[in-house]
């Protein structure tokens, strides 16, 4: 926004009032003035017809015409990709050919690029595993997390796997801390060292998952996963959410997540819930569960050690 | 991919249209002709570039096209340069916090709060309930020339509190 100047001289320039009759010649003084009445015009007009139903409507329009002109394109273009495809087949490449759908890797494209980010946001974790009988909660906490490793997990935590106590694990981007509520087993040190800390801890389950590092899991899953489009729903406010499947590519990967179910914004871009099977412990199944909770007002979050 | 950055910008270009046009039957055609045309010449798009302003320049090219043939009662008063104008300012509306058009839109929800109470009204009144200058002076007990003046400061008093609220480096 430019600085405006509370300035009734070019008053009658203004034509976004209805009573008042189009313009003819615009003062070189005036365009200022001017621009910023028009633009709080078209916000406020924006603002007061702000309707979901309306928008999802001039989504379809806009994707109905492109389908219209795009139909005469695209059946000369599927002739020629089913003739490509026919020649791979015959031989033998058809593995080549993509097997997802081509806005699953585009949606989370998009979802790494908006994670990548610098905003605060605040996730909700749940790691759990599954017993032949009985699930058990591992691990539950709210975490905080910006790209560039800060982050700060504020829940009950599992330290050695077993002592579920209240707790905080921070990081400032360099310095990496450990806090226990009950003041036991406090430690910290350079966030290069982290895989000795955690162990030290007994809390390695937390990078083995990688969940600490939201943005960089989000794109592992964009290039170490075969994406796929299962459906478009609506949540609550009639926003519409991809449901997307990521399954790992080899037996290996960058992540111990074997499969991952997603939840894509449309709106935001933004991966809203991820359910992810990752690697059990014993022979039984572990389940991360991801939520987002929106951003963090900016500049609110200390990521520095307490002590 | 298209679709994508067209649920994303959407917004943003309908409320570009929105400052230009009056009758809000010619923002919806103007803001579908935008997007076919943008996915007609995407191959124009240079992806290392943001799409929002590659996307309202050529919404501003369509506006002046409409103005021409529709007659300069139907467009308010827009050029290149003035056009160019409500475009840097659309940029620096994108640096406000938020992810989507809507959220940085509660930056200006909550500035209403800051305005007089008779500016505040006038422009309820006129935005949410579409009523013009003289209705709003009948319902207000007060004159047009006064409703006029309430509109258009109460407007630059908006003006100034989303210029507040941007990040340091978005101030220009």
């Amino acid at each position: 926004m430019s600085d405006p100047v509370d300035d009734d001289r070019f008053c009658e320039l203004d034509e976004t009032i209805a009573d008042v009759q189009g313009l003819g010649v615009v003062p070189d003084e005036a365009r200022g003035w001017l621009a910023d009445q028009r633009v709080m015009h078209g916000l406020l007009r924006a603002l007061y017809t702000a309707d979901a139903a309306a928008r999802e409507e001039r989504v379809e329009n806009i994707l109905a015409g492109i389908g219209a002109n795009e139909a005469r394109r695209q059946r000369r273009h599927w002739f020629a990709v089913a003739a490509v495809a026919l020649v791979l087949a015959t031989l033998g490449f058809a593995s080549v050919l993509p097997s997802s759908l081509p806005t699953a890797e585009a949606a989370m494209a998009r979802a790494a690029d908006q994670m990548a980010r610098p905003v605060d946001r605040r996730f909700r974790i749940r790691v759990t595993v599954e017993g032949p009988r009985v699930e058990k909660v591992r691990q539950e906490f709210e975490l905080i997390a910006r790209p560039g490793m800060r982050f700060m997990v504020e829940g009950r935590l599992a330290f050695a796997g077993v002592r579920l106590v209240d707790g905080r694990i921070g990081c400032d981007g360099e310095t990496l801390w450990v806090a226990p509520k009950d003041g036991q087993g406090r430690v910290s040190g350079p966030l290069k060292e982290r895989a000795a800390l955690f162990k030290r801890s007994r809390l390695d389950e937390f990078l083995d998952i990688g969940c600490l590092d939201v943005h960089a899991l989000i794109a592992k899953l964009l290039g170490g996963f075969k994406l796929r489009v299962l459906e478009r729903t609506l949540d609550d406010l009639g926003n519409p959410q991809l449901r997307i499947a990521a399954t790992r590519r080899g037996k290996r990967g960058p992540l111990k997540i074997r499969s991952a179910e997603l939840l894509v914004d449309e709106l935001t871009g933004l991966v809203t819930r991820m359910e992810a099977d990752v690697g059990g412990i014993d022979s039984r199944r572990r389940v991360l569960v991801m939520e987002s909770l929106g951003r963090v007002d900016s500049g609110s979050v200390d990521y520095s050690r307490p002590w | 991919m298209f679709e994508i950055l067209a649920r994303e910008h959407l917004d943003s270009v309908r409320a570009f249209l929105l400052s230009s046009l009056r009758d809000p039957a010619a923002v919806e055609d103007v803001l579908q002709e935008t997007f076919l045309t943008a996915w007609k010449i995407l191959d124009r798009y240079d992806r290392k570039l943001p799409f929002g302003p590659w996307v309202r320049g050529i919404a501003g090219k369509l506006v002046l096209n409409h103005r021409r043939k529709q007659g300069r009662n139907k467009v308010h008063y827009c050029d290149d340069e003035l056009l160019g104008r409500i475009d840097d300012q659309f940029d620096r509306f994108q640096q406000l916090t938020g992810d989507t058009f809507d959220e940085k839109l509660d930056a200006l929800r909550g500035c209403l709060q800051s305005l007089s109470g008779p500016q505040r009204d006038s422009i309820r009144l006129h935005y949410e309930h579409g009523l013009h200058c003289k209705e709003i002076g009948e319902r207000l007990g007060m004159g047009f020339e006064a409703v006029k003046k309430h509109l258009q400061r109460g407007r630059a008093k908006l003006q100034r509190c989303l210029h507040s609220k941007l990040p340091a480096g978005g101030a220009a």
